[in-house]
């Protein structure tokens, strides 16, 4: 079979660290699980073994699969989505699959029951108008970097995934390049940064979910945000390290702290605000927000208080000084 | 040609227009966001509709909601806060108008004198400020705020703390007091009923205790643009200003253009590159692109301490010693919160009425908060998230803890009741350095130019800044811990880029002072400030707003005299309120 194949360009293997750890090759293997390797896959639990790249079990058999562009822009709005709910879910838990899987719930719902996920993706995308080109820079910086400082993770990036296996990353890689040049969100490459961190700091990251960082415990999730917000994080030194542009190279990571920053807090206002209910016909809300039931805050709505009974009086009478 | 251009319609060029205006002056004044002529149709009182930064009506961008907010580049971690549109960052503001430290004046002669940014004072004394606060209170107006159920348990804690009540409106010595705000107090139905059909203006006057400050006031239902309760320029000096011909003999309304995004000022140059002359300003329509230009004798920039020191670097304006866009203040805000088993009215009743100050230090405040709001300042931190890492910081103390982002459960928790919990917003009387700056990005751009880039590294700060920031967190929590909270949490805010001052400062010095005394640029004639850049230091401590409007009439006054031979009227005449019926009458037939 390898001989009817075409010919991919050689992948460096700080490009390979990126394509496994950013979790874009979990990513297009959870939407065509017949792609590549018949045994690896993100199994439930989190025993050693489970969906792991090896030696022994690249599908030598399967036909080659040729990624577009669109399918892999698909693959990676739902690894986006994914991260996100786990985003959300870690800031403020509930009862839903990714608050249970990170060990952290409550009985009853969280962010993810108001979508805080959309909102936090929506306004990703519009925080920073981030130049063309300038991702691409940034994530091939990335890549030069773990060629020379690779990740602690041999058995998802070092070892021989076959000659299968390498074609499949070899032609992921090239539909990522093509994806790359085209019209990129924010909220894409900040799914990747979190996932690339969440790789970095737990090794192997199991689970059953596509993106590495929604696997990972509650503790481990602040580490990964410990690493990000770090002023000296490798995440820093390896967004700049390669970046040709001078200007690109110093606003990068003041553009990755806005970011960083942006997530952590609007986790906390979208899972709070009106967000899911608003009306914009009646600029009401169409029923009482599920922040609002959570943090008891007006308990008559709808419709939105206009006034309140609260005046006592003035401190010691006092009406002017 | 214009008498007067100014750009900017936020906290502080509405206030020139206005007394300008009334002296009979052709003004024009330029604003690059929305005019909400018609906010009760509208807006709401909804926090993502109105506060969003990306999409909210009150955000920084343009009139039309489908285009993108207008960026700004941080070079460090933090937020933007602030709104354009007529009104501009007022639109959002809690009506706080407390007047400056003493201190900070260049007459001070008090014990404490050290204890202040002595080397970046006001180039005149208090008791000529002291004149311009007078007619500004009186023309906004600014009254004693009333007390509701979060500002009883605060008055009683901080006296259980052992401070002491303060009953003027000169800060002479450390006490707490309710707010002088630039709101309506509540007559009739307000304050006494939260059924919204007993709320209409005239049954209802002046603030209905909704606690929405923060989404842009619109309230009492009903009633005139110039009798909403909040003084936003929206609501005092816009309307003023708009109808100056029918309530002052000899006034001149001025013209007001909403989504005019001034790129340019043009100018002359006159001996060198050292010295211009404004002669006019150049500006895009921000809906059809349009590029407009206009003369004027005297330019007046308001466009905030952010977009200022752009334009001036976008205009190629002169910058004999590297002070334009530099000492940026921001009251270095932070964030302390007390949880109770009783309710103590977190939610209810008016944004913020109730505050502490502490000359030399700064001041804090009580406020209450909308859920969304709240979650977001209960989760801004740079020291990481409590209890898992702290990036270095996460600084202990009278709080419980370290200092830090409150996240998952423990966030969950502490707001499962919001009315059970007390939040204290500390305003450092921080001060003026040189490296917290705002220059053009070299990478960003927008229609309108490279963008502003804005460096205030929290890290850096000078260790008066921080030992004043730790000291107010100390007594908030203190006062917390005396009203009986079971648990206080320090959030050690990444910089909230809200309470913005000093960038395009006035001094004493050309040395490191972009305006002479009079707020006139030292590099070119003719052009003046009359926002927050102008203020030559963080104040002391507090809110920025009134501080600003009276120097903004005292810089009207100038450019009077100087430019038009007028004379000075503060001192000599009386001030007209905005909410004279006379002001009423001529809103009323003008159709604002």
């Amino acid at each position: 079979m390898s001989e009817t194949k075409p010919t991919n360009s050689p992948i460096s293997s700080g490009r390979r660290q990126l394509l496994i750890g950013s979790g874009v090759l979990g990513a297009a293997a959870a939407l065509n699980p017949g792609m590549a390797f018949a045994h690896w896959g993100r199994g439930k639990g989190r025993g050693k073994g489970r969906g792991r790249w090896g030696r022994d079990n690249p599908q030598e058999n399967a036909p080659p699969v040729e990624w577009t562009v669109e399918q892999l822009r698909t693959a990676l709005d739902q690894l986006r989505n994914d991260t996100f709910f786990a985003m959300i879910a870690f800031g403020v838990p509930g009862n839903d699959p990714y608050s249970e899987h990170q060990g952290v719930s409550t009985p009853y719902p969280g962010g993810i029951t108001t979508r805080a996920d959309l909102y936090l993706s929506g306004g990703t995308d519009l925080l920073v108008p981030v130049p063309a080109g300038f991702m691409n820079q940034l994530l091939a910086s990335i890549a030069t970097y773990l060629a020379v400082k690779p990740m602690d993770i041999p058995e998802m990036a070092s070892e021989d995934v076959g000659e299968n296996g390498e074609y499949l990353l070899e032609n992921l890689n090239s539909s990522f390049t093509d994806y790359l040049e085209g019209e990129v969100s924010n909220s894409v490459l900040v799914a990747l940064l979190i996932n690339l961190a969440a790789t970095r700091v737990a090794g192997s990251v199991d689970g059953p979910f596509p993106s590495p960082f929604a696997n990972l415990s509650w503790e481990q999730k602040a580490k990964v945000f410990e690493e990000l917000e770090s002023e000296h994080s490798w995440l820093k030194r390896a967004i700049t390290w390669n970046i040709p542009d001078r200007d690109y190279r110093e606003a990068t990571p003041g553009v990755l702290s806005s970011m960083v920053a942006f997530m952590l807090r609007i986790a906390g206002f979208g899972s709070y605000c009106e967000f899911a209910v608003f009306n914009p016909q009646t600029r009401e809300v169409v029923q009482r927000p599920l922040g609002w039931v959570l943090s008891q805050y007006a308990p008559d709505a709808p419709p939105s208080g206009i006034g309140s009974d609260d005046f006592i009086g003035y401190y010691q009478g006092r009406r002017s000084v | 040609m214009r008498d007067v251009i100014i750009i900017g319609a936020g906290g502080g060029g509405p206030v020139v227009a206005k007394e300008l205006a009334e002296r009979g002056l052709n003004v024009l004044v330029l604003e690059a966001g929305a005019r909400h002529a018609k906010p009760e149709q509208e807006w709401s009182a909804l926090e993502n509709h109105m506060n969003s930064s990306l999409t909210g009506k009150l955000r920084f961008g343009p009139a039309d909601p489908a285009k993108p907010a207008w960026f700004r580049e941080l070079t460090t971690p933090g937020s933007f806060s602030q709104v354009a549109g007529v009104g501009g960052t007022t639109l959002h503001y809690y009506g706080n108008s407390p007047r400056a430290m003493p201190g900070v004046f260049a007459d001070y002669r008090g014990r404490d004198r050290g204890m202040y940014d002595h080397r970046h004072k006001f180039p005149f004394g208090y008791d000529e400020m002291r004149r311009y606060y007078e007619w500004t209170e009186a023309t906004l107006p600014v009254q004693t705020a009333a007390m509701g159920t979060k500002e009883q348990a605060f008055f009683q804690a901080a006296e259980a703390a052992g401070l002491s009540p303060i009953t003027g409106k000169d800060i002479t010595h450390a006490g707490f007091r309710p707010q002088e705000n630039a709101i309506l107090q509540p007559g009739g139905t307000a304050g006494r009923t939260s059924d919204p059909s007993q709320l209409n203006y005239p049954n209802a006057t002046g603030c209905t205790l909704c606690g929405h400050c923060f989404q842009g006031c619109m309230l009492p239902k009903g009633a005139p643009r110039n009798l909403k309760a909040r003084r936003s320029t929206d609501n005092s000096y816009t309307p003023m200003a708009l109808t100056a011909d029918l309530w002052k003999p000899g006034g001149k309304a001025i013209t007001l253009v909403s989504d005019a995004y001034v790129t340019r000022i043009l100018s002359d140059r006159q001996w060198g590159r050292r010295m211009q002359r404004a002669t006019g300003v150049e500006w895009r329509d921000v809906n059809t692109g349009e590029v407009h230009s206009e003369d004027a004798r005297v330019v007046v920039m308001a466009g905030g301490c952010i977009e200022n020191p752009r334009l001036w670097m976008n205009s190629d304006l002169p910058d004999p010693n590297g002070w334009v866009g530099r000492g940026l203040t921001d009251h270095a805000l932070d964030w302390v919160t007390g949880i109770f088993d009783h309710d103590v009215g977190g939610a209810r009743g008016t944004s913020c009425s109730s505050r502490a100050d502490f000359p030399g230090y700064g001041a804090i405040q009580n406020t209450a908060n909308t859920p969304g709001v709240q979650a977001n300042n209960l989760t801004n931190s740079d020291s990481g998230i409590r209890g898992t890492y702290t990036n270095g910081l996460g600084g202990q103390g009278a709080w419980d803890g370290e200092a830090g982002r409150l996240y998952g459960t423990e966030l969950k928790e502490m707001m499962s009741d919001i009315n059970r919990q007390m939040s204290i917003l500390v305003l450092t009387d921080a001060d003026v350095e040189y490296q917290n700056k705002v220059d053009v990005s070299r990478v960003f751009n927008d229609d309108h130019g490279p963008v502003a880039r804005v460096s205030i590294d929290k890290r850096r700060r000078s260790r008066r800044t921080q030992r004043n920031r730790d000291y107010l967190a100390t007594r908030a929590a203190e006062i917390l811990r005396a009203a009986g909270a079971r648990k206080i949490v320090r959030n050690d805010w990444a910089p909230v880029l809200l309470h913005l001052q000093s960038s395009m400062r006035m001094g004493d010095s050309a040395r490191n002072s972009v305006l002479d005394e009079n707020c006139e640029a030292r590099a070119v004639q003719g052009l003046f400030i009359a926002d927050n850049s102008a203020l030559p230091n963080s104040l002391g401590g507090p809110n920025p707003t009134l501080s600003t409007q009276a120097l903004a009439t005292r810089t009207a006054e100038k450019i009077f005299q100087h430019y038009f031979g007028g004379d000075a009227w503060v001192g000599h005449e009386s001030p007209i309120c905005s909410i004279d019926d006379a002001v009423t009458q001529a809103v009323l037939s003008r159709g604002l």
